[in-house]
């Protein structure tokens, strides 16, 4: 079992819960915020490197988090999760650094993969 | 005894009497012209206006009146006359008016589908008894632009709902998808609760598909809009459906290649048209019949778009026609509203023509609808042209319609068509009697044939059809020239129309151009 290590960012509990179970029954270590101050919070003394943010959250929103996050970690493979697509389009995510983008209900499947590929991409540019 | 009187005097008198006379005679004739201009006032008012006494003998009505109750009635009772009552109409203003009182209610007439706006005044007469004038103003089209309005705010209100529902929505459907997935991953293929999983994961994603629907009717989904030539686009969704629906439905398809170019998602084209076949083969179900679609390019005029929410100019104008079960007035006065359906609980979500109605209308667009129970639906939609085939040779535009002084007697059970038509023809010259009611028209007809140069007269109508009209109006005179207006091809084909002797036929919407082509056509 590898220990890769992914942040879950949403302001709803309930989605929280779905994907701790999610990412940890596939084998992943998980940490999780309900906003964007508490995950740069986490981020500043763990430098993990998958992560799936919400979109629409109170407060800071999942774009201004995205580009805030992407300024310090650059190599960072960051997800965005939406239950709204319309609120944010696609090209406003690849702008603010989303590498893709999900229309929340996702499959379950779908985020595993996602989570495995991007591993495997960080682990080739390490080796790189 | 006789009292003299000298010759001077008489002569006094005489001229005095002849002075009073003429006097007398300048008052009359005055009077007669002061009379005929008020003649003339009434008679030139479109609405109907009539005068009744305090005990309800109707003392004057203007010539549209006469027309409307279908005879002049002066001297009868009001409520016999016009409303055929044997006695006093319940809703009776004239206590009020007789207060001296202005009166003004709606009055609703099913049977034409009119409205008139009625209007009450007192008139004092010199004996101090007081008459009433009624005066009705038809308002159909302003009661249809309201309800229109009435329409758009419902859609724009549930849109706007819908959109925050959605996302709620989306977020609660993620763990329940999630779970269920997780949940049949982990317990075996025979477990007896696959089944239930199974079940609440189908649910899920059906829930899924409908907010997905939502969002697309709520117009929050932005897509992107491109200049696009829809014939590919069509010709491709007909061969998936060629697959999907049985073979005893005949797919009969018309795409004009030259039809210009739509600014449109291919997206939205697909869901329009995938939506409107299913509906249409939903109607005709496994007994199978015609299904019908067909892409031409229009031009519509200030007459062709009454009843659209549009303004005039070219459209690529899609059409799909079924020969199902069809609908009456009242169902297809709602297929728009969202949720609305009249499939059996399960099979349908009612939202399928809410997104078309949603996705036509952020195109400029509209959507025309002809339905009769027991023949079938033909849908038009409507989408506004960037680049028209018919801007290539724009002197052909502005050539000028033909027209003629000819009577016409026009036949359409839709008031709204009546008039419509009625103003193109009368546009063109042609002196226009019309009916909303085939077997009314019929006995005009019989009284005098003669009367009439041609007839013009819808296909489909209550009691008595187009073409059984056509029939027993040639009995009475074989020479009568016939034009056949029709909202479904299927009854009336080419074949058929041959069959009948009938001169030609057009398929609605009729353009003025070709109804003043098809007239001169018939008549020279």
């Amino acid at each position: 079992m590898n220990q890769d290590k992914i942040l879950i960012v949403d302001d709803d509990e309930a989605v929280i819960f779905l994907m701790e179970h999610a990412f940890s029954r596939a084998g992943y270590d998980i940490k999780s915020a309900q906003n964007g101050d508490d995950a740069l919070e986490l981020l500043k003394d763990d430098k993990i490197q998958v992560m799936f943010l919400d979109l629409n959250m109170p407060g800071m929103n999942g774009l201004e988090l995205c580009r805030s996050i992407r300024k310090d970690m650059p190599m960072a493979m960051i997800f965005a999760v939406t239950g709204y697509a319309s609120l944010f389009e696609l090209t406003d995510c690849r702008e603010a650094g989303f590498d893709d983008y999900f229309k929340k209900p996702v499959n379950i499947k779908t985020l595993v993969n996602t989570a495995q590929g991007a591993f495997e991409k960080i682990s080739r540019w390490k080796k790189g | 005894m006789t009292k003299k009187v000298s010759y001077e005097e008489l002569e006094h008198r005489v001229a005095y009497l002849e002075d009073k006379i003429h006097e007398r005679k300048q008052i009359d004739e005055e009077l007669q012209v002061s009379k005929k201009k008020y003649f003339s006032m009434m008679n030139a008012m479109k609405d109907c206006a009539y005068i009744c006494s305090p005990e309800f003998k109707i003392e004057f009505m203007n010539s549209e009146m006469g027309k409307r109750i279908g005879a002049d009635a002066i001297g009868k009772s009001c409520y016999k006359a016009i409303y055929n009552r044997s006695k006093k109409c319940p809703w009776c203003v004239f206590d009020k008016i007789k207060e001296e009182e202005y009166i003004e209610y709606e009055l609703d007439e099913p049977k034409s589908n009119s409205y008139y706006s009625v209007a009450n005044a007192p008139i004092i007469n010199s004996d101090g008894t007081i008459s009433k004038l009624t005066i009705f103003r038809d308002v159909s089209n302003v009661k249809e632009m309201e309800k229109q309005l009435r329409r758009a705010q419902k859609m724009e209100s549930i849109g706007t709902l819908a959109g925050g529902i959605a996302h709620d929505f989306n977020n609660i459907l993620f763990p329940i998808v999630g779970h269920t997935e997780m949940l049949l991953e982990d317990i075996s293929g025979d477990h007896p609760f696959h089944i239930h999983l199974d079940q609440i994961y189908a649910s899920a994603q059906r829930a899924k598909n409908l907010v997905e629907q939502i969002l697309t009717f709520s117009r929050q989904e932005n897509n992107e809009l491109r200049l696009l030539k829809i014939q590919p686009v069509i010709k491709e969704i007909l061969k998936f459906i060629r697959s999907t629906i049985p073979t005893t439905i005949d797919i009969k398809q018309n795409i004009q290649t030259e039809c210009g170019v739509i600014k449109a998602d291919p997206i939205q084209i697909h869901q329009i048209l995938i939506n409107l076949t299913t509906n249409a083969y939903y109607a005709m179900g496994d007994a199978g019949g015609d299904l019908r679609v067909d892409l031409k390019e229009v031009r519509l005029s200030d007459q062709d778009i009454i009843g659209l929410d549009i303004n005039p100019g070219a459209f690529a104008c899609l059409t799909v026609a079924d020969t199902g079960v069809g609908m009456a007035k009242e169902v297809v006065e709602k297929i728009f509203d969202p949720f609305f359906t009249t499939k059996e609980k399960g099979k349908g979500t009612g939202m399928g023509l809410s997104v078309v109605h949603g996705i036509v209308k952020s195109m400029n667009g509209d959507i025309q609808v002809f339905s009769q129970p027991g023949i079938g639906t033909k849908i038009n939609v409507f989408f506004p042209m960037v680049k028209s085939i018919s801007q290539v040779p724009p002197k052909k535009n502005h050539q000028p319609l033909k027209g003629g002084t000819q009577k016409i007697l026009l036949i359409d059970d839709e008031k709204q068509i009546i008039n419509m038509e009625t103003q193109m023809l009368e546009r063109l010259g042609y002196k226009v009697t019309s009916f909303t009611s085939s077997i009314k028209a019929l006995e005009t007809f019989k009284s005098s044939p003669d009367k009439f140069d041609m007839v013009i007269t819808d296909m489909t109508m209550p009691k008595m059809t187009g073409d059984k009209l056509s029939i027993e109006l040639r009995k009475i005179r074989s020479d009568i020239p016939i034009l056949i207006c029709t909202g479904f091809s299927e009854t009336m084909s080419k074949e058929k129309a041959a069959f009948l002797s009938i001169n030609g036929f057009l398929m609605k919407p009729i353009v003025t151009k070709d109804l003043s082509q098809m007239i001169r056509n018939i008549l020279n």
